[in-house]
C-alpha cells in the first residue's frame, strides 16, 4: 500500500523578490517555487549574488527596506506569508519557523551574554518565566554539546570560539521546536574540522527533532553531505532541482553541469583532471536577457536559448530543469576525456630545489594593556606563529601549505616573503640567504621571489591602471626593454585571458576574481622563480576558483617558476600541487607528495582533517574522525607533540612531553608522530576503496 | 572630481555659499559703499537707504565693514588650516608607516596636546605674545597640528596593512615612493573632507577670538571683533552683531555641506 | 582591571605634568619681558623691576618652573598680579560657578541630543531623519557666540522673556535666578545637541544594519523592544567616546557663553586675565580648567571601560 504523501511545510510558489534602486529595479528573485517536505532538507545553492539569501530571508518575508515581493506565494503550513501582517508574523518568526546565520559573531548582540539572547525567546513565545527559561536554555546547550552550559549563558559573544558560536544559534533556533529551520551558510566561516562537528550536530539533531531543513550554501561539498534534495540557483533564478543523487550524479542543466566539472574532487584513486571553468560572467540583474539566463555562458546555446525563456521541465523521478536541451550531451566533457590529464607535468620537488627553509621561527610580541602598557612595553609573551618549519621548494613544483585558521600559514608565507622578518632559522633561495627582511635582501634578487594575495580588494593601488600595475615591476626588474613594455604588458593580459581594453581601466571597475588575475599577472610580469599564493582562491566564486587554477599552472608551465600554496581547502591543494605540507599550531606535521598524503600513513590530524573536508560526492564514503577541544593558544602551546590535546590517537604521556620524531623518509613522505610507522601504515584508510 | 561635485545637491549649495563669500573678500574694497573706517554723521541708525545695514557706534557703515570683514575670514582660516597640514602631514605619515618608538613618542605627545582645551591654547598664547594676524594664525595653526596629525596616522594605518602595500615592498619600492605614490594618494580623500571641516572650525576659531577681544586689533574690520563691539549696543542696533553673526553661519554651514557632498561622492563610487 | 586603572590615571598625570611645563613655557619663559607684559607700557620701570623679583626671572628657567609646579602642588598658585589676591581662592569660586553651568547645560543637552540622534537613526532617510540632521548640521555651524546672540536678540529684545545679562543675585528668588541661566544653557547645550546628535544617528543607523538586530527582528521580538533591548546599548558606546574627545572643545564653549552673558565664571576670569596680562592668574586658572577637562576624559574613559564588555572582557 503506498502512504499518502505528507503536505509539504514550506510551499514556495512562482515568488519574487524586487530592489528598487536609483539606476532601476533589479529583480533579485524571479518565478522561485520549491516544496519541502516533513523531515527533509532541501540544499539550496549558488554562487554569491545568486539571490539564495534573499531567498532566505524572503520566506520569513524579511525583505530590505527598498525591496518587495510583488508576487508569488509562501505556504508555510497552508498559510500564505506573503499576505501575513507584523503581528502574526512576530508570532511565527523565531517559533514556528526559526533561523541560523553565516556570521555567528556577527549574528549575537556583542553588549548582552549569551543567557539572556536565548531566554528572550521562550520568555516571548511561550511565556516562561526568567527561570524556567533559563534551565530550558542550559538544557538545549547541552544538547548541543556546549561545554560548561552554566557557565556559558555568562558571557559574551566574542569570549566564545567560532564553533560555540554557531552552537549557540543552533541552540538559540531549536528552543521552540520549529517546524521550519532556515540554515544560511552555517558552517561557510568555521574550520573544516569545526565545520564538520557543526555538520555532524545537525545531522543529529534533524533526526532528534524531526525538523525539516532549508539549508543554503555555496559549497557543493557541504549540500551533498547534509541534504536530501538539492535546488541549483543561477541570478535570481532555479535552474534545476533534484534529489541529492540526481543532482550529483545525473546533473542535467549546464550550468550544474559547468558547476561540477570546476570543482576538484579528492578521495584516492580518482584521477586529476583539468578543470574546466565556466567562461563569462554573472549577468547583471539590472539587465537581465529575456531569454535564458544562462545562454551567454552556456556551451549548448542555440538561437533558441537567446530569445524564448525555457519553462520547468519535470522528469519521471521529481528532477526538474529549466533547460531546452537539458539532456543533449555536453560537447566539451567529450574534449576532456581525450585530454592528457594534466599533472603528468609537475615534477617532484627534490629535483631542483630553489627555495629551502629549515627551522624558521617568526614570533609577534603579546601586547599589554596593564601599567607598563603606558610606556610602550610589552609583557614577555611571544605568539609562537610559526614555530621550527621547514621546507622546501622546487623549480616547476608546488609545494601546498594545509592548515585551518590560526596554524599560522599567512605568517609563514609573509616570513619566507620577508614582509616579516624571522626569529630564527635559514632560508636559503637560489642560493641567497634571505632569512631577513625585505628591505635587507640584495635587490637583483627581488624579481625572483613574489607573492599573490588573498584579499583581492585589496591587492591593488586603487588609483592606479591595470596597465600600470603590471608595467611597474617589468620597469624596476627589467625583464624587457623600456619600448617593449606596452606589448609585454598586452601579452600578460593575454594569458590572463583580460582583453586589451582591461590596460586603462581602474580596479574599482573590474571584478574580485578579474583583480586577482591581474594580481597573477603583475605577480609573474618579472618571470620569478619562486611565487608565494597565499590563499589567493578563497575570495573568488567557485567557478572563478577554476579559471584562476588554471592560470596559475598554465604561467609555471611557461616559466618554469616554483609555487608555495598556502589554503585552507583541500580541493584547491589536491589539484594545483605535487607535494602537500600539513600545518598546526605552527608547526609541520606532516610532508609528502600530494597523492600519499591520502593513504595511510597519515598523521592523525591529517586524518581528521582528509575525514572532515567536504566533497562534492554523496556516493563517498568516508570514517568520520573527529577532534575534540579547540585549537589551544599560540601565545602558550602544548608542550611536546602540539596536537596532544585534541589527538585521538594519543599515545600517552609522551605526546606530552618529547617533541615528536620524524617517522618516514627525509626526501620523500615525512610524518612528525610518536606512534611508530608501521603502525600509522597499517591505519584504516579514510576514503573507502576507490569508485 | 570637481566635475562629480556635480552630482551631490549639498556640495553644490555649499560651494555656492563659500564662492560667495570668496568673490565678496576679493571685491570688497570694490563693492564695499563706503570706507570701513570712515566715520558717517550720524551713529547707532538703522538700516536705510543709504547705509543698508545702518551705522555702529563709531557711525561706520556696517555693511562695508562687514565686506571688508570677510577677507580676514577667508585668508587666514584656510592659511592656518594650511600650515597645520604641512607640519601634521609629514607627522602623521611617518608615525603610522615607520611605527615602532617614534610613533609611541609621536601619539603620546598628540594626546597629551589633544587633552588641552584647544581655546585656552590660544588664550595663553595671544597673551603672550600679544594679538596680531600672524599670533593668530600661529596659534591656530598648532592647534589644528595635534587632531590632523592623529587623523592621518589612523589613515596610514589602514592602508599600511594592505597588500597593494606589501606588494610595493616586495618590489623593493623605497620607502618614500611607497609613502608618497602608494599611500599618500589613497589617504587624501578624507584628508580633504577633514581639511574642508578644519577650515570652518578655524572660521570659527577666528571668530570666537575676534568675539573675546584677543582676535585681529582694530581697527581691522573682523567679523568676531564687531560681534565683541557692538554687543553693548544690541538693543539699540542689533544688526551690528546680528550681520556678522549671520555671515559668519553661513560660512561654516556652507563649508559643512561642501564636506558632506565629498564624503557622499565618495561613498557613491 | 587594576592595571587600567592605574594606566589611566598615570596617564593623566603625565599629561597635566606636561601641560603644566608648556602653560609656564608660553607663559613665562618665551616672551621676552613678561614682567613687562604683565603691567603694560605705561606702568613705571620700578614697578616692573619689583614684579621682576617678585617672578623671581633672574633665575633660570627651570628652577622656576620647579619652584612654581611644587606650590602648585600644595594648592598655592601664586597672587593674582592684578587683584593682588591668591589665585587659588579667586579661582574656587568661579569654577563652582562655571561647574554649574557646564552640569546644567550636559543635563539638558545629553538627553536631548542622543534623543534626537535615536529617533533620526532609526528613520533612515525618513522624513523625522532629515528634518533632525538638517536642524544638526545648523546648529553644528553656527559657534555659541553667534546663537548666543540670535537668542538675545529674539529672547530677551523681540520678546523679552529672559534677561540677556546672567550675573547671580545670592538673594534673588529661585525663579529669577533661573530665568537668567535659562538663556545661556541653551546657547551652551545647543552648541554641542547638533553634534551630538550626529554622532548618535550614524551609531544608530549603523547598529539598526546590523546583523544582531535582524537575528533578534527574525526572533520575532517587536521592533520596539528591539530597539530598547538589544539597540540602544550598542548604539550610545560611540556618541559616549565623541562626547569624552568633544571635552575640550566644550570648555570653550563655556568661556564663549561666559562672555556672552557676563557670567562670573571661570572661563570669563580667565579672559579677563588675559585682557589684563595678569599671568599668574591665567596660568592657574589655565592649569585648573585643563584638570577639570582632563580629569572628565578619564572619568569617561572608565566609563567606556565598564560600558563596552569587549574591553573589560578582553
Amino acid at each position: 500500500m503506498i502512504k499518502p504523501p505528507k503536505a509539504p511545510v514550506l510551499s514556495v510558489e512562482a515568488l519574487d523578490v524586487v530592489y528598487t534602486t536609483r539606476a532601476g529595479p533589479v529583480k533579485a528573485v524571479r518565478d522561485v517555487s520549491f516544496e519541502i517536505s516533513p523531515g527533509k532538507v532541501l540544499g539550496l545553492v549558488g554562487e554569491s549574488g545568486c539571490g539564495k539569501s534573499t531567498l532566505a530571508f524572503a520566506v520569513m518575508n524579511y525583505v530590505a527596506d527598498n525591496a518587495a515581493i510583488p508576487a508569488g506565494r509562501i505556504l508555510f503550513c497552508g498559510r500564505d506569508i506573503v499576505q501575513m501582517r507584523s503581528r502574526d508574523l512576530n508570532h511565527i518568526r523565531g517559533n514556528e519557523i526559526a533561523m541560523v546565520y553565516q556570521d555567528p559573531m556577527a549574528a549575537l548582540n556583542p553588549s548582552m551574554r549569551i543567557g539572556p539572547q536565548l531566554t528572550e525567546v521562550l520568555v516571548q513565545h511561550e511565556g516562561s518565566s526568567d527561570i524556567e527559561a533559563r534551565e530550558a536554555c542550559i538544557r538545549m546547550l547541552e544538547r548541543v554539546h556546549m561545554p560548561d552550559p552554566g557557565a556559558m549563558m555568562e558571557r559574551y559573544p566574542h569570549q566564545l570560539s567560532g564553533g560555540q558560536q554557531q552552537r549557540v544559534l543552533i541552540a538559540m533556533a531549536l528552543l521552540t521546536n520549529p517546524a521550519l529551520l532556515i540554515m544560511d551558510e552555517p558552517t561557510t566561516g568555521l574550520d573544516v574540522t569545526v565545520e564538520a562537528e557543526i555538520l555532524d550536530l545537525i545531522s543529529e539533531l534533524k533526526h532528534e527533532f524531526d525538523t525539516t531543513i532549508l539549508f543554503i550554501s555555496h559549497s557543493l561539498g557541504v549540500i551533498s553531505k547534509i541534504a536530501d534534495r538539492v535546488a541549483v540557483m543561477y541570478a535570481g533564478e532555479l535552474v534545476e532541482q533534484a534529489s541529492v543523487q540526481g543532482i550529483f550524479l545525473h546533473p542535467r542543466h549546464p550550468y550544474t553541469v559547468g558547476l561540477l566539472a570546476c570543482i576538484p574532487k579528492i578521495s584516492a584513486g580518482t584521477q586529476r583532471r583539468t578543470l574546466r571553468p565556466i567562461k563569462g560572467r554573472v549577468p547583471s540583474l539590472r539587465e537581465l536577457p529575456s531569454g535564458c539566463v544562462f545562454e551567454a555562458r552556456c556551451d549548448r546555446a542555440h538561437d533558441r536559448c537567446r530569445l524564448d525563456k525555457p519553462d520547468i521541465e519535470r522528469s519521471g523521478d521529481g528532477h526538474l530543469v529549466r533547460c531546452f536541451y537539458a539532456d543533449s550531451p555536453d560537447p566539451a566533457e567529450q574534449q576532456a576525456v581525450q585530454a592528457a590529464p594534466a599533472d603528468a607535468e609537475l615534477s617532484a620537488i627534490g629535483d631542483d630545489p630553489v627555495l629551502n627553509v629549515e627551522g624558521l621561527k617568526a614570533y609577534y610580541k603579546a601586547k599589554d594593556r596593564g601599567f607598563a602598557g603606558m610606556a610602550g612595553k610589552y609583557r614577555k609573551g611571544f605568539v609562537k606563529a610559526v614555530d621550527n618549519v621547514s621546507l622546501m621548494a622546487g623549480k616547476k613544483s608546488t609545494l601546498g601549505i594545509v592548515g585551518e585558521s590560526g596554524c599560522g600559514k599567512t605568517t609563514l608565507a609573509k616570513c619566507i616573503a620577508g614582509l616579516v622578518p624571522p626569529n630564527a632559522g635559514t632560508m636559503d633561495f637560489i642560493g641567497i640567504d634571505v632569512a631577513k627582511e625585505v628591505e635587507q635582501r640584495p635587490v637583483d634578487m627581488l624579481k625572483e621571489l613574489q607573492m599573490i594575495f588573498q584579499n583581492p580588494d585589496a591587492t591593488l593601488n586603487p588609483r592606479r591602471s591595470v596597465g600600470e600595475a603590471i608595467a611597474r615591476p617589468l620597469q624596476l626588474f627589467g625583464t624587457v626593454p623600456k619600448p617593449e613594455i606596452r606589448n609585454e604588458v598586452l601579452r600578460l593580459l593575454d594569458a590572463v585571458r583580460l582583453g586589451e581594453e582591461y590596460y586603462d581601466r581602474l580596479p574599482r571597475q573590474l571584478s574580485g576574481g578579474e583583480k586577482q588575475r591581474v594580481a597573477i599577472a603583475r605577480a609573474f610580469a618579472g618571470r620569478p622563480s619562486l611565487v608565494l599564493c597565499d590563499e589567493p582562491l578563497s575570495a573568488l566564486d567557485v567557478s572563478v576558483q577554476a579559471a584562476v587554477m588554471n592560470l596559475l599552472r598554465e604561467f609555471q608551465q611557461e616559466y618554469g617558476t616554483a609555487m608555495l600554496f598556502i589554503s585552507h581547502d583541500f580541493g584547491a591543494v589536491y589539484q594545483l600541487c605535487s607535494s602537500v605540507s600539513v600545518m598546526y599550531l605552527g608547526q609541520i606535521c606532516e610532508t609528502g607528495p600530494t597523492d600519499a598524503l591520502f593513504e595511510p600513513p597519515y598523521h592523525p590530524y591529517t586524518e581528521a582533517l582528509l575525514s572532515a573536508v567536504p566533497i562534492p560526492d554523496p556516493t563517498v564514503e568516508r570514517t568520520n574522525i573527529r577532534l575534540s577541544g579547540t585549537v589551544p593558544s599560540a601565545l602558550d602551546p602544548p608542550t611536546g607533540c602540539r596536537f596532544h590535546t585534541r589527538c585521538p590517537r594519543k599515545v600517552g604521556p609522551i605526546c606530552e612531553t618529547e617533541t615528536p620524531p620524524c617517522r618516514g623518509e627525509k626526501e620523500g613522505h615525512q610524518i612528525y608522530c610518536h606512534i611508530d610507522i608501521e603502525e600509522l601504515r597499517s591505519m584504516r584508510p579514510v576514503f573507502s576503496a576507490a569508485q | 572630481m570637481i566635475s562629480e561635485l556635480a552630482w551631490s545637491r549639498s556640495a553644490m549649495i555649499g560651494v555656492a555659499i563659500i564662492l560667495f563669500w570668496v568673490f565678496v573678500g576679493v571685491a570688497a574694497p570694490v563693492i564695499s559703499p563706503y570706507s570701513p573706517t570712515e566715520m558717517h554723521d550720524a551713529r547707532l541708525q538703522s538700516p536705510s537707504p543709504q547705509h543698508w545695514l545702518g551705522t555702529d557706534h563709531l557711525a561706520r557703515d556696517v555693511l562695508s565693514r562687514l565686506f571688508w570683514g570677510t577677507r580676514v575670514v577667508v585668508a587666514l582660516a584656510p592659511l592656518s588650516v594650511l600650515l597645520g597640514i604641512l607640519i601634521a602631514a609629514p607627522l602623521g605619515l611617518i608615525s603610522g608607516y615607520v611605527g615602532g618608538k617614534l610613533d609611541t613618542l609621536i601619539m603620546r605627545g598628540v594626546d597629551i596636546l589633544l587633552s588641552f582645551p584647544t581655546l585656552l591654547i590660544y588664550i595663553l598664547i595671544i597673551t603672550s605674545f600679544g594679538p596680531s594676524m600672524l599670533v593668530v594664525i600661529i596659534s591656530i595653526s598648532l592647534g589644528s597640528i595635534p587632531p590632523i596629525t592623529r587623523i592621518i596616522r589612523s589613515l596610514v594605518l589602514d592602508v599600511r596593512t594592505k597588500d597593494y602595500v606589501s606588494a610595493a615592498r616586495l618590489r623593493g619600492e623605497q620607502r618614500r615612493y611607497i609613502l608618497l605614490r602608494e599611500i599618500l594618494p589613497n589617504v587624501s580623500g578624507p584628508i580633504i573632507v577633514d581639511t574642508t571641516i578644519r577650515i570652518g572650525y578655524a572660521i570659527m576659531a577666528i571668530g570666537a577670538l575676534g568675539f573675546l577681544g584677543l582676535g585681529i586689533p582694530p581697527p581691522t574690520p573682523d567679523w568676531g571683533g564687531m560681534i565683541n563691539e557692538g554687543r553693548q549696543w544690541i538693543f539699540a542696533m542689533p544688526w551690528i552683531v546680528l550681520a556678522p553673526a549671520v555671515a559668519l553661519s553661513s560660512v561654516v554651514i556652507g563649508l559643512n555641506l561642501l564636506a558632506d557632498g565629498i564624503r557622499e561622492i565618495a561613498q557613491q563610487r | 582591571m587594576l592595571g587600567f586603572l592605574l594606566n589611566r590615571i598615570g596617564t593623566m598625570l603625565l599629561t597635566m605634568l606636561v601641560i603644566s611645563m608648556l602653560v609656564f613655557f608660553i607663559a613665562e619663559v618665551v616672551p621676552i619681558d613678561p614682567a613687562r607684559n604683565a603691567l603694560g607700557r605705561y606702568a613705571s620701570q620700578q614697578a616692573v623691576d619689583d614684579l621682576r623679583e617678585k617672578m623671581g626671572l633672574d633665575r633660570p628657567a627651570p628652577v622656576r618652573y620647579f619652584n612654581w609646579i611644587s606650590n602648585v602642588l600644595r594648592g598655592d598658585f601664586g597672587d593674582s598680579i592684578h587683584f593682588q589676591r591668591p589665585v587659588r581662592d579667586l579661582v574656587a569660586v568661579r569654577l563652582e560657578r562655571s561647574l554649574t553651568l557646564a552640569g546644567l547645560g550636559f543635563a539638558f543637552m545629553i538627553p536631548l541630543g542622543l534623543a534626537l540622534g535615536c529617533i533620526a537613526g532609526i528613520n533612515e532617510g525618513k522624513p523625522p531623519d532629515r528634518i533632525i540632521s538638517l536642524i544638526s548640521s545648523l546648529f553644528v555651524s553656527v559657534p555659541a557666540f553667534a546663537s548666543g546672540i540670535f537668542l538675545i536678540v529674539i529672547f530677551s529684545l523681540w520678546l523679552g522673556w529672559f534677561p540677556g545679562v546672567s550675573i547671580p543675585d545670592p538673594d534673588a528668588s529661585f525663579l529669577e535666578s533661573a530665568k537668567k541661566l535659562i538663556l545661556p544653557i541653551l546657547v551652551l547645550a545647543l552648541d554641542e545637541i547638533g553634534y551630538l546628535a550626529r554622532m548618535t544617528r550614524v551609531s544608530m543607523a549603523e547598529v539598526m544594519k546590523s546583523d544582531y538586530i535582524r537575528t533578534a527582528v527574525l526572533k520575532g521580538i517587536p521592533k520596539r523592544k528591539v530597539i530598547w533591548r538589544h539597540a540602544l546599548r550598542n548604539a550610545f558606546i560611540a556618541p559616549f567616546t565623541a562626547i569624552m574627545l568633544h571635552v575640550n572643545w566644550l570648555i570653550g564653549g563655556v568661556v564663549v557663553v561666559e562672555v556672552l552673558f557676563n557670567y562670573p565664571g571661570l572661563g570669563r576670569l580667565l579672559l579677563d586675565a588675559a585682557l589684563r596680562n595678569d599671568i599668574t592668574l591665567l596660568m592657574g586658572g589655565t592649569l585648573v580648567l585643563t584638570f577639570v577637562a582632563v580629569a572628565t576624559q578619564v572619568v569617561a574613559d572608565i566609563g567606556l571601560y565598564f560600558m563596552n564588555p569587549r574591553i573589560r572582557f578582553g
